[in-house]
């Protein structure tokens, strides 16, 4: 059966801002659909809010629009591009629930589209708990015990609930975010007095645990004939209580006997056939092995996160088949991409296993590390082996984080059974420490519920790990088992480069594998690698001297996710355009850049200079572009240059990175330079910096080198925030190194990217941060367009820049950070590599300066214009304290915004005027504002023709609270200076109603001070014209 | 303790023995399943041959998880790949097994590369040994010694309350086969070799089980012939070797493939539909040779084209090269169990083998 008629002009919708939950995937699912549409000749219009993400660039999609993701939106989009056709399965719950608004609001009968895939009526089953019950049932399905929970009779009707422990959620739930589990009486009456205090939650589903069984999923494929595959199942080695996306999973399942793997895979295809799904879908299942018996926990009727994953663990390419089974095409009919010559209808067999690890952030939202059935993690990592031993153990690797979460044999974790029992990232150490501390294996398992064949082997491994003798005679036994070099230096005091040539010394080397779906069973083409030790080569080296090796960003974590992803991808398609053979290296299964064919070759492999260092070793490229992966290949520029010499590193040397991460080193440069920059002392000690602060005088910038996401970027105001901030230093290993600069108050902050070639450079454009300098440039809105620098300050500017290019000569992409305040500018810091701020860079004004960056790289060319902005944009942070409700919400130095959207204007008023109505401040809409007792009188005076804000101070607070209940969800602005916790209870009740929430006050003020105006959607290139 | 895999190509790998400590020859397969070790090891139709699995972590569950499909281990050795994880008790059980059986296993190869020189190279025989210069060959199959090896040797009745009772010609039936037919029907078994003559009752239908080695071997032309002196009067079923006996019995021809299908992951197609089939089998049906004989194909293997299905409308004889009683891998995705009880009570329709 081919292409169903009438699909010509599809609108694929996106998943907006990264949030928790959301990420990456669906970067990569939407990109993967344009591109199957395209394949067919199908006109693609993509919307997705987010700048960040590749399937927003015109290589990608037919007509971009990054616009807000309303239904007025779509609407216009609807209309001005005469879509025919939805595709709202590959946005995550974002584009499904703009899909359900969609429906509701009758757009899909008044422009008679076809809603391409799994029809909403049958979304709805599976989205709604109660609905999706009757649905199990009526097939016969196990489904656990469940009830509603009313906030008008909940006092009687918690004496009903006879299944505790119990999940209470909503539907609708995006990465689980309303999900909890609750364990006793006394539990549910606090939860639903909570919960049902803020009136505007009426009902709340309860459902039975299940808590401890095993989970695992199964990911779909099905046509409209009904013809349907499973691809693979994946093993969650944290039992039901954990959400899918926060466990430890493996794929395919290891502790499967055939009955149940092959039970549950045709109940997943039973599920999927009741719910008449079309493309992909994903089925979770809870498993009590001991009494043969299953339960269905939940259906997600779209790619989800775990598509992304078993897309990238066996190879199979599910947004790009499930998309052409959304355009009618039946499994049979299709090719599998990746063997080119066997039949897309084929369930994978994998002659490898892999392990994911969620990527958490508790570095900067400490406050509750329990993990729950709702998701905390940004992203994640993948390991592959031959063996789960290998794998497991390069997952560990990619997180990138040495000993701190790994595995190490020297946790020294207080109350360790309730660190087994409460699962928290620090499990797999807890297990670590418990086999050192000769627990049996039996007792981990009752205390973590992890299945025994799983501790049996992490004890096997222990055992070799901590071999009294370990020696470097074992190399090859630790090797072959995957131990990784990192580990081995430090157990035996060497460093990993000495390692790593003392390896290639003794011949002791990994081969390379290919993902090819079968086994082997089948010749393939794919270029889709991973290394073990000790076995064959599935290859030979892609282009000895020639190819360009690019090491992409890992997980994604706040301060490093898909931005930089975008600047990999795009590179990769030009390099493939100018016939330059690419090899790409990363361990984010998420990702664009971890698709197999989008570079020359992939090899899925932990950033961590082992695995690199091997690749290049057995590539032998030209060199080696470590500017798109953030801190992480900043941090390895000097081992790299180390074993292959200086050359290697292509872009800025090594050494000159090195001078500008040291900030002492960078400090006195620039003084030599003669150019300005904030006052600064450093500090050896801690016990110096007391002393050292006062001579510069309070408040202050401290700072440390190397850190990512300047996780130790803080802003200390007196010496009580000094001595409150030490102790803290002492615990994350702060011992001394620390750059204090002067805090400036009151300056602008600029965002200058540039693109270099050594000795002249480019500016590709400028965003300045509405807020004062000393927000993190990542939590800062970012405002681009014409006429926003005044000539004088660009030109000092450009000299600046002038200055540092030729000074570390400058390749490839950089960025500079600057205090700007009237005609004074001071520099905050410089990074020679690409920045988060590019890809909105490049989409504010349409222009591909990644291909001119690599230009500069690999040929010293740069191109004849610079920033000329035609349109005005602003790039708005969005945070994730819905989930780490117990923070302080307060933005600072510290980045802790999970992602973005972009709004542009024709007009700076048209861009204000979107960007006021992301925040609510539009004209129909009431704001509260608290403030200063102090600023009350101005605030009031500079609000007074505005009849819906109202300004409140802390005496006022009795009369706030009722005001907000009047008013239900207002926009809330909080401009205070004390933190007061009753104003964060009401902060956090809002946000749980969806209501805009602002944090400061020069931001408010332009907001209330921006004009309305007509506002209209464009397609992007429009905006550039 | 070292042992050595020895190829007919003359590649010698190189690993760590376990199960019994002696030299073994058999042809050399793969399979691809993840799942179900020892059903895969038990399976009659692995009779004779040294089986690899293509992935590397296969023995991670207990024994008695399983279903075994005959009394023993059927196959002649083990590869796997694994070697480091192997210390659980879910791989002592096995290995222990093989001992008491009198089966070598071979861990630490380097199996895709085993499975690339099938691929490219055929079906080979290999040897398993202690050294690199074992004093056995590597010897052929011989067809009527592993019939009779897992062949019931004698007739027997079971039956299950039924009134119908279906003759089973039993040639190394898989248990979990036989338990699903004898679901259907009362069953008469007997083996490949019992005497025509001795076959008097009245039949519901015959069934022709699985089992190991050649179709085409002179030991089963009893059984073509019981399929012939059958054949229009009451319907025939068969099940991978049974497949191939009845479509040569009805005047097909087979053939050795390259290297064959091992696994649980292969697609059949027919018309628009496909399923996902487990397979075990070195030979096919030839679909040129069904020209002229009453056989039509009614399914395809989605790959190579491989006859999956046969089926006579006319006379009720119907087969598959596939196993849909899975064990391991999925069970019967295309109701052919169904169906079969359908003809039997004697509503048979053509074209009613979907779901």
């Amino acid at each position: 059966m081919p292409k169903t008629h009438g699909i010509n002009r599809v609108l694929i919708i996106g998943s907006g801002p990264v949030v928790i939950g959301q990420s990456a995937e669906f970067d990569y699912a939407g990109s993967q659909a344009a591109r199957s549409l395209r394949e067919e000749g199908v006109f693609t219009i993509l919307l997705n809010s987010n700048p960040a993400t590749i399937q927003t660039d015109l290589e990608i999609a037919d007509r971009i629009y990054i616009e807000p993701m309303t239904l007025e939106v779509v609407e216009e989009i609807i209309e001005n591009e005469t879509v025919d056709s939805l595709l709202c399965s590959m946005g995550g719950q974002t584009a499904l629930n703009l899909l359900m608004e969609i429906e509701k609001s009758g757009i899909i009968n008044k422009y008679q589209l076809n809603v391409l895939g799994t029809r909403p009526e049958n979304i709805r089953v599976a989205e709604d708990r109660n609905e999706f019950h009757k649905k199990m049932i009526s097939i016969g399905e196990n489904i656990p015990n469940s009830a509603i929970i009313h906030s008008s009779k909940w006092a009687d009707e918690i004496d009903s609930i006879r299944f505790y422990p119990f999940i209470a959620r909503t539907s609708f739930s995006l990465g689980g975010k309303a999900g909890r589990i609750i364990r006793s009486r006394e539990e549910a009456v606090t939860f639903f007095a909570e919960v049902f205090s803020g009136n505007d939650i009426w009902e709340v589903e309860i459902e039975s645990s299940l808590l401890g069984l095993k989970e695992l999923e199964y990911e779909v494929l099905r046509d409209q004939s009904g013809n349907a595959i499973c691809i693979c199942n994946m093993e969650n080695l944290d039992p039901m209580g954990v959400h899918t996306g926060e466990s430890i999973v493996v794929t395919p399942s290891l502790t499967l006997n055939d009955i149940e793997y092959y039970s549950m895979r045709e109940h997943a295809l039973k599920i999927a056939n009741s719910l008449n799904i079309i493309g992909a879908c994903n089925v979770q299942f809870a498993l009590d092995s001991e009494n043969e018996t299953f339960y269905v926990v939940e259906v997600n009727p779209r790619t989800s996160r775990s598509s992304a994953l078993a897309s990238k663990a066996s190879g199979y390419p599910i947004a790009r088949i499930a998309t052409k089974l959304c355009m009618g095409y039946l499994l049979s009919e299709l090719k599998n991409p990746i063997t080119g010559n066997s039949s897309a209808a084929f369930e994978p067999s994998l002659d490898y296993v892999t392990v994911k690890i969620p990527k958490w952030p508790f570095e900067k939202f400490p406050t509750d590390i329990t993990l729950g059935v709702a998701m905390k993690s940004t992203g994640e990592v993948m390991g592959i082996g031959r063996t789960f031993e290998e794998a497991m153990l390069k997952a560990v690797a990619s997180l990138e984080e040495g000993q701190q979460f790994g595995i190490s044999l020297n946790t020294d974790l207080d109350n360790l059974e309730e660190y087994l029992r409460r699962p928290t990232h620090l499990r797999l150490r807890a297990i670590f420490q418990a086999l050192k501390e000769g627990y049996d294996v039996e007792t981990i398992a009752s205390l973590t519920g992890w299945d025994r064949e799983i501790l049996h082997r992490l004890h096997s491994l222990f055992g070799i790990l901590n071999h009294s003798d370990f020696a470097l005679d074992k190399l090859r036994q630790m090797k072959e088992l995957g131990i990784p070099d990192y580990f081995i230096a430090s157990e035996n005091s060497l460093t990993e480069t000495e390692l790593f040539k003392l390896r290639k010394k003794l011949d002791l080397k990994p081969g390379f594998r290919v993902i090819d779906t079968s086994s082997n069973e089948f010749a393939s083409r794919s270029g889709y690698f991973y290394s073990t030790y000790f076995e064959n080569y599935d290859a030979t080296p892609l282009s000895i001297g020639n190819s360009i090796l690019i090491i992409g960003s890992g997980p994604n974590r706040i301060s490093q996710g898909l931005e930089y992803d975008f600047g990999s991808v795009k590179t990769l398609l030009h390099l493939k355009h100018i016939n330059v053979p690419t090899i790409m290296i990363n361990s984010n299964p998420e990702t664009v850049s971890t698709d197999y064919d989008v570079s020359g070759r992939l090899y899925f492999e932990p950033l961590k200079l082992e695995y690199i260092a091997n690749i290049i070793e057995f590539e032998k490229p030209k060199g080696v572009i470590i500017q798109f992966s953030g801190q992480t290949g900043q941090n390895m520029a000097s081992s790299l240059a180390a074993i292959f010499g200086e050359d290697i590193i292509l872009g800025t040397s090594r050494e000159s990175i090195e001078n500008i991460e040291n900030r002492i080193r960078f400090s006195s440069d620039l003084d030599k330079l003669g150019l300005p920059q904030t006052e600064f002392v450093y500090s050896d000690t801690l016990e110096d910096l007391p002393e050292k602060i006062e001579q510069l005088g309070y408040p202050v910038i401290l700072r440390t080198s190397f850190i990512i996401g300047g996780s130790s970027v803080k802003v200390i105001r007196n010496r009580k925030e000094l001595e409150e901030l030490l102790p803290h230093y002492n615990r994350i290993g702060i011992k001394g190194e620390v750059l204090v600069n002067r805090f400036l108050e009151n300056y602008d902050e600029f965002d200058v990217d540039f693109i270099s070639n050594g000795k002249d450079m480019r500016i590709a454009g400028i965003s300045i941060h509405v807020e004062e300098a000393g927000i993190h440039s990542g939590d800062a809105i970012g405002i681009t367009g014409p006429c926003l620098i005044s000539e004088d300050i660009l030109n000092n500017i450009k000299h600046i820049l002038l200055k540092l290019t030729s000074y570390y000569e400058l390749k490839g992409f950089s960025n500079l950070q600057l205090a700007v305040k009237e005609d004074q500018i001071r520099i905050i810091e410089l990074n020679a590599r690409l920045s988060r701020s590019f890809s909105f860079i490049c989409k504010s004004n349409g222009i591909n300066w990644i291909k001119y960056g690599i230009d500069s790289i690999l040929f010293g060319i740069l191109p004849d214009f610079q920033w000329n902005p035609k349109t005005y944009s602003a790039k708005i942070p969005v945070f994730p304290f819905r989930i780490f409700s117990g923070e302080d919400m307060r933005i600072g130095p510290e980045m802790r915004s999970t992602g973005e959207m972009m709004v542009s204007g024709k007009t700076e008023k048209e861009m204000w005027s979107k960007i006021a109505k992301y925040y609510g401040m539009n004209l129909d809409r009431p704001a509260v504002i608290y403030s200063d007792k102090n600023s009350m009188e101005r605030i009031k005076r500079l609000t007074a023709e505005f009849n819906r804000v109202e300004v409140f101070d802390s005496d006022q607070y009795e009369e706030m609270v009722e005001r907000i209940e009047f008013l239900k969800n207002p926009t809330f602005v909080d401009i205070c200076k004390e933190t007061d916790p009753r104003v964060e209870d009401i902060k956090r009740i809002l946000l749980r109603r969806g209501s805009p929430i602002i944090l400061n006050e020069r931001l408010f003020m332009r907001l209330i001070s921006s004009q309305q105006v007509v506002m209209k959607a464009r397609e992007l290139a429009s905006y550039h014209n | 303790m070292k042992r050595y895999l020895l190829l007919e190509d003359g590649n010698v790998f190189e690993g760590e023995a376990f199960g019994a400590s002696i030299d073994v020859s058999g042809e050399l397969i793969f399979t691809t399943s993840p799942t179900g070790y020892l059903e895969v090891l038990t399976d009659p139709s692995y009779g004779g041959q040294i089986v690899l699995f293509a992935f590397p972590s296969v023995i991670t569950y207990n024994l008695r998880r399983s279903i075994p499909q005959s009394k023993e281990i059927s196959a002649s050795g083990v590869i796997i790949k694994e070697t480091a994880g192997l210390n659980s008790e879910a791989f002592r059980e096995l290995d222990m097994l093989l001992h008491n059986s009198g089966v070598p296993g071979i861990k630490g190869v380097d199996t895709r590369k085993i499975i690339e020189l099938i691929r490219k190279k055929g079906n080979m025989r290999g040897i398993l040994s202690s050294t690199r210069n074992p004093e056995i060959e590597f010897g052929t199959m011989n067809t009527r010694d592993l019939l009779r090896r897992f062949a019931t040797t004698t007739d027997y009745h079971l039956n299950n309350g039924t009134n119908e009772e279906v003759l089973f010609v039993d040639m190394g039936t898989k248990i979990s086969l036989i338990n699903q037919v004898s679901k259907i029907a009362s069953l008469h078994v007997i083996p490949f070799d019992f005497p025509l003559h001795a076959i008097n009752g009245s039949y519901a239908a015959i069934f022709l089980s699985n089992g190991p080695g050649d179709p085409s071997d002179e030991s089963l032309d009893g059984v073509r012939e019981l399929i012939r002196r059958n054949y229009g009067k009451i319907p025939i079923f068969g099940v991978c070797l049974g497949h191939q006996v009845l479509s040569m019995a009805l005047g097909a021809s087979t053939e050795k493939m390259l290297y064959g299908h091992h696994g649980t992951n292969h697609s059949v197609i027919e018309e628009d539909r496909c399923f996902i089939t487990s397979h075990n089998h070195n030979y096919q049906v030839l679909e040129e040779s069904l020209f002229g004989t009453p056989l039509e194909v009614i399914q395809r293997d989605a790959n190579d084209g491989a006859v999956e299905m046969v089926s006579d409308s006319e006379k009720f004889a119907v087969s598959v090269q596939y196993h849909p009683e899975g064990a391991p891998g999925p069970k019967d995705p295309c109701n052919f169990f169904g169906e079969m009880q359908k003809t039997i009570g004697g509503v048979y329709a053509k074209n009613t083998w979907n779901k």
